[in-house]
């Protein structure tokens, strides 16, 4: 041992040395307490992450979870015309590639709407809206697709049903007095 | 150490039960826990999101539906749909449901209205693009998280995660496709996710499950003859600024140059 160096100086790299440990231990101890058990289980994130974005409600039902009450006739009130040609024919039409909820809104606020009142509209939208609903699709604006069939509000037919909207009769026809809303591609305008 | 017959038999009663016991707990447990879980597994998948803007008609029922199923604040959208016109005079005119988003208009029902700032015989082409989270296989959004609150999940779908999000925004601002927002109400980052609670349970997402036109199409290319694999292997797909070296999932049929 060189002259020079004593004990005492030693103690000095000691209490430094003590006090990196204590640091070290710290960090060790704060960094075990604030990141998540799940934490890297996938990779550099919270592994239950992945489970909670799963376990997130399902909102939209799709159209099988309708069929389960209107796949059969017994659901059909006797006085209401039948226009539900049933899911496969619909399927097959033209509108075919919608789905329920594009007319009728999601299967929740259908039926609690009809819970509360069974004579309420089946439609999204009420009577005096109505073309609205159709319009989404079926209006003449820029960059709609021309193979679609655009409401042409010039028609004779379409005129005069204009003006009766304009004066907000008591009852109001829909498009679907003319084109069946299942199958558009079926008119009854002959009748 | 001689064992006779009789010591053999004793001690292997003893033994045998003493392992067997546990491990078949062990089975037990196993697969009662994998028949409780769900049968979805995050490994095997390979989704693809498959637009078709010959299809878009412009209804916006997307943005609706999406809006609904994943309860996006007043104001924002997690997707939506831009038009873009192209004057004879070679100009192009960019509108959008997004707009409604910039203006922070109250916005019920995301449809388009007349273009009113140009003649109609005035425009040459014209035609609606959906946008969404474009899930790229090279995320810019992922490494920028400070606290690893964005993740790409094993399925290669980019998620948050807004219980741990403390929301910088630093991934909003990475995004180069503007995908993502600051949710007004949780104060976190929010964003397209696919829908991925109902790809795991075997749905579609909300806006493809809508969509009347097919224009949205989505589904597992893992599955070997899926329509989505059929698709990929089949039409001339292009992805949004593919210069961008982010890889995106989503692929467009017929994009037109003016798109961006």
């Amino acid at each position: 041992m060189p002259q020079g160096i004593r004990f005492k100086d030693i103690r000095h790299i000691i209490h430094a040395a003590i006090l990196i440990v204590v640091v070290m231990v710290g960090f060790l101890v704060a960094r075990a307490l604030t990141v998540p058990k799940s934490f890297g289980q996938y990779g550099h994130y919270r592994g239950d992450s992945i489970h909670e974005n799963q376990d997130l409600s399902v909102i939209l039902e799709n159209p099988e979870t309708c069929r389960e009450c209107h796949e059969s006739e017994l659901k059909r009130k006797p006085d209401e015309p039948a226009i539900w040609p049933g899911l496969d024919a619909w399927r097959k039409g033209k509108h075919g590639s919608l789905t329920c909820a594009n007319c009728h809104g999601n299967l929740k606020e259908h039926v609690e709407r009809r819970r509360k009142d069974p004579t309420s509209e089946t439609f999204v939208v009420t009577k005096d809206n109505r073309p609205q609903l159709c319009l989404l699709c079926h209006h003449a604006i820029v960059a709609r697709p021309k193979v679609l069939p655009i409401f042409d509000p010039l028609r004779e037919e379409h005129a005069s049903y204009l003006e009766v909207l304009k004066e907000e009769q008591e009852e109001v026809i829909g498009c679907n007095t003319c084109h069946p809303s299942y199958r558009p591609h079926d008119p009854k305008l002959s009748e | 150490m001689r064992v006779n017959r009789r010591d053999f038999l004793r001690y292997a009663c003893l033994i045998v039960p003493a392992g067997v016991v546990p491990l078949s707990r062990r089975l037990i447990g196993a697969t009662a826990e994998s028949s409780a879980k769900q049968k979805y597994s995050l490994e095997g998948h390979k989704y693809a999101f498959i637009v078709d803007s010959t299809r878009c008609i412009g209804c916006g029922e997307c943005v609706r539906s999406c809006n609904m199923e994943n309860k996006v604040p007043e104001g924002f959208v997690r997707t939506w749909v831009e038009r873009y016109t192209t004057t004879k005079s070679g100009k192009v005119i960019v509108d959008s449901t997004y707009d409604v988003w910039r203006q922070r208009k109250k916005a019920e029902r995301f449809n388009f209205e007349e273009l009113k700032s140009v003649p109609a015989a005035d425009i040459s082409k014209a035609f609606f693009l959906p946008k969404l989270c474009n899930h790229c296989a090279n995320p810019p959004c992922v490494p920028v998280c400070p606290v690893g609150a964005t993740y790409q999940s094993p399925e290669g779908v980019v998620l948050t995660d807004p219980n741990y999000c403390f929301g910088c925004g630093y991934c909003i601002q990475a995004c180069p496709y503007g995908v993502r927002f600051k949710n007004p109400i949780t104060h976190t980052a929010d964003k397209c996710t696919w829908c991925y609670h109902r790809i795991v349970k075997g749905l579609l997402p909300a806006c493809v499950e809508i969509c009347p036109t097919g224009a949205r199409q989505f589904g597992d290319a893992a599955i070997a003859g899926s329509p989505i694999a059929q698709v990929l292997e089949s039409a001339k797909l292009h992805v949004l600024r593919k210069d961008f070296g982010t890889n995106p999932k989503v692929y467009y049929i017929e994009l037109n140059p003016e798109v961006r």
